[in-house]
């Protein structure tokens, strides 16, 4: 099936250098990122650990284009966040980056597979939605099945557990099939079961397509098996040099 | 795709849009119904005076000093002109209705009271051909000779009278047609009036100033009953034949008014012109002039009409403004995960404005439905009003008119449905501007 033990190829995907930004509350200045390099290769799965309130969601956001850093520059794939309007950014998160958020935001008034299918109908218009929707439909079906709730497509967030939710929202990251990932502790609700299949879902996918994904997690046994460790201290990025160990026990 | 998805479904779920298309609705509703009813009864009066009239209407002044020409030498020459179709000659007197007064609604015997007529005599075979007299006859012994009654030749030598339904159902007791206007041919009483009789020849009715004068009354029988359809003309005005009025009313050879049929209508404008030099000793008027004020002020009111009722859409558009601010406060966390997710600022837009034009749309179509339901049984509604609580919104003797009459006409009804989609799109903007200049960081934050 796939090799875990898969060497990561040379290629950077995102190179982030000298990232910085600080959240101005009241008078005072919230220095949360202080000069981040980090680069995260293609098909790399890259853990991220740190302590509650040091940075890490704000790093992802900046990473993903989602939020801008006051300095420093973030390159994916070639391109110049800076460089880049709001318009072709926009268009590059939906089609190639997927996001699993921490608090799983998925919109109220949709049911759990119309909350999967959001970024197609993003990406699509009406008329070249409506010519596969079946498609689309099945996809985001068969994503719902892979999270374990192909039986609660038809319901909405309220109806569903923490857990259930943040699957959706995984089920939700992968509609459009990014090449990069960025989840934002999508284990952090659920329990070890659950969470190993969430595990072995993503990692199923790095394998198959090689997936590049960012995860940041508190989860020490997803953290071992990621390809490379990283923690983040102090705003600055620490031990990201270290090759990740190997990981020998994983069977798929 | 998620734009029409979101706006449909932002729409289904608060109540408070619902109320917003309630309000788009009802003002569209009403501004249809009002400029619906203000054109009807514009067009209305002009068919009317129109009917009730002729395309130019002719009356002689006296000139001190120079005998008017003769009317057969006045008609003949009027008629040289090639526009002209045909003509028809009136005279007219004052005379005073005489009828029973009543006290509480019981007749006092003996006690008359009196209402102030315009006599019109006319030449009905003339009339009917330059006024619709004859379609607006609704009985009569003879349509084909209106002033024919088989009592004139018994009781009442001097001849009959037309009088209108409107005086009818006044003086007469004709209310609610349940007394049908046929019978007032068959009821012996016929109507009295009284002519102020100037060139009395009894010296000794000659009062201090040598003024012979005298009252002379009358009564006839009524041998047609018609409608003109214009109350306040109606009320005031009976036919007679020209010649038996001449004779009643001692008029010799004068006359009072000259209806001219145009070939063309079109042409009135002009020929009022080119009458003014050719017949100096006449005024001339079209048929418009007659009632040109009020027909200004009908539209003048129109006018002020629609521009105080768009206040009512107005304010829908101010709900709609209060509903999608409302919305997007709440939905803040929704604007922030589709920004992540690659919704761009035009689609955050186009969604807000979205879900304020269906609100417009929605509103505009089912007002339009309400305003031509509204519209289409205005009258029933009149009635039913006056029947159940004694409410007369349409006074037949201010408005003229016994029934509201309304027109459809869809440029206006488009201009108000499509001002209201208008509004609309213009009160979602400014919550879609907002909404789409949020950072979506921030809104993903937002509890
Ligand atoms: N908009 C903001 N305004 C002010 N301070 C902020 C804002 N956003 C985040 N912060 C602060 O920045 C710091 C980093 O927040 P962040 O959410 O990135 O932490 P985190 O590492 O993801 O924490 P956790 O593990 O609990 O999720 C926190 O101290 C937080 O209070
Ligand atoms: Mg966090």
């Amino acid at each position: 099936m796939s090799d875990p033990t898969r060497e990561v190829g040379p290629k950077i995907l995102l190179r982030a250098r000298g990232v910085e930004k600080s959240y101005k509350v009241g008078g005072a200045k919230l220095e949360v990122l202080r000069g981040v390099d980090l680069d995260v290769r293609e098909g790399e799965i890259l853990a991220v650990l740190g302590k509650s309130g040091c940075g890490k969601s704000t790093l992802l956001h900046v990473l993903g284009w989602l939020d801008r850093a006051d300095r420093g520059e973030i390159v994916y794939d070639g391109r110049d966040h800076a460089k880049l309007p709001a318009s072709e950014r926009a268009h590059l998160r939906n089609r190639t980056m997927g996001f699993v958020f921490q608090f799983y935001h998925l919109l109220g008034e949709l049911t759990a597979l119309e909350n999967v299918l959001v970024p197609a109908m993003i990406r699509y218009r009406p008329g070249t939605f409506g010519a596969q929707k079946r498609e689309l439909h099945d996809r985001a079906k068969a994503l719902l099945a892979v999270v374990g709730l192909g039986h609660r497509m038809g319901h909405r967030p309220t109806q569903l557990s923490g857990g259930e939710r943040q699957r959706v929202a995984i089920a939700r990251s992968l509609m459009n099939q990014p090449r990069f990932l960025l989840c934002d502790e999508p284990t952090g609700n659920l329990d070890g079961r659950t969470a190993e299949d969430v595990r072995t879902l993503l990692w199923d996918l790095n394998a198959r397509s090689e997936q590049t994904m960012i995860v940041v997690t508190h989860d020490a046994k997803m953290a071992d098996q990621a390809h490379r460790t990283v923690h983040l201290v102090d705003g600055r990025i620490c031990g990201g040099e270290e090759e990740a160990p190997l990981v020998q026990e994983l069977e798929l | 795709m998620y734009v029409v998805f979101l706006a449909l479904r932002y729409l289904r779920s608060r109540l408070v849009n619902f109320i917003a298309v309630g309000g788009v609705m009802v003002g569209v509703a009403v501004l249809i119904v009002v400029t619906g009813v203000m054109d009807g009864f514009r067009e209305k009066v002009l068919e009317v005076l129109r009917g009730n009239l002729s395309d130019i209407v002719m009356t002689p002044m006296h000139a001190p000093g120079e005998p008017l020409p003769a009317y057969e030498e006045m008609d003949r020459r009027i008629r040289q002109d090639p526009r002209v179709e045909t003509t028809s000659p009136q005279v007219e007197a004052l005379v005073f209705y005489l009828y029973p007064t009543r006290h509480r609604g019981q007749l006092s015997v003996g006690a008359y009271s009196v209402q102030q007529m315009l006599a019109v005599g006319i030449d009905y075979e003339r009339e009917k051909r330059v006024s619709k007299i004859a379609d607006y006859l609704v009985a009569a012994n003879d349509p084909a000779r209106p002033f024919h009654s088989p009592r004139a030749t018994t009781h009442y030598k001097e001849g009959s009278v037309m009088v209108s339904r409107t005086f009818a159902k006044r003086y007469l007791g004709l209310e609610r047609e349940i007394l049908l206007p046929e019978s007032l041919l068959e009821t012996d009483v016929g109507i009295t009036f009284a002519y102020f009789d100037t060139q009395a020849e009894d010296p000794a009715n000659a009062s201090g100033g040598g003024l012979a004068a005298t009252w002379n009354t009358y009564q006839l029988p009524i041998s047609a009953v018609y409608d003109g359809q214009d109350t306040s003309l109606d009320a005031a005005r009976i036919y007679f034949d020209k010649d038996v009025l001449r004779r009643l009313a001692r008029i010799e050879d004068e006359y009072h008014r000259v209806r001219v049929k145009l070939k063309d209508p079109a042409d009135a404008k002009q020929i009022k012109e080119d009458f003014k030099e050719t017949f100096p000793f006449f005024f001339t008027k079209t048929w418009k002039d007659h009632r040109a004020d009020y027909l200004r002020a009908v539209n003048n009111e129109k006018v002020l009409l629609a521009i105080v009722l768009s206040f009512i859409v107005l304010l829908g558009g101010f709900i709609i403004l209060a509903t999608l601010t409302l919305t997007v406060v709440e939905k803040t966390r929704d604007i922030g995960v589709l920004g992540a997710l690659g919704a761009t600022r035009g689609g955050i837009r186009a969604l807000f404005v979205g879900n304020g034009l269906l609100i417009g749309i929605a509103g505009a179509i089912l007002g339009v439905g309400l305003g031509a339901l509204f519209q289409a049984n205005v009258n029933g509604i009149k009635n039913f009003l006056a029947d159940t609580m004694n409410v007369e919104i349409f006074p037949s003797d201010i408005y003229l008119f016994r029934e509201i009459p309304t027109i459809w006409d869809w440029s206006t009804v488009a201009w108000i449905a499509g001002g209201s989609i208008l509004m609309a799109f213009v009160a979602g903007l400014i919550p879609a501007i907002r909404a789409a200049n949020m950072d979506p960081v921030r809104a993903l934050r937002h509890e």
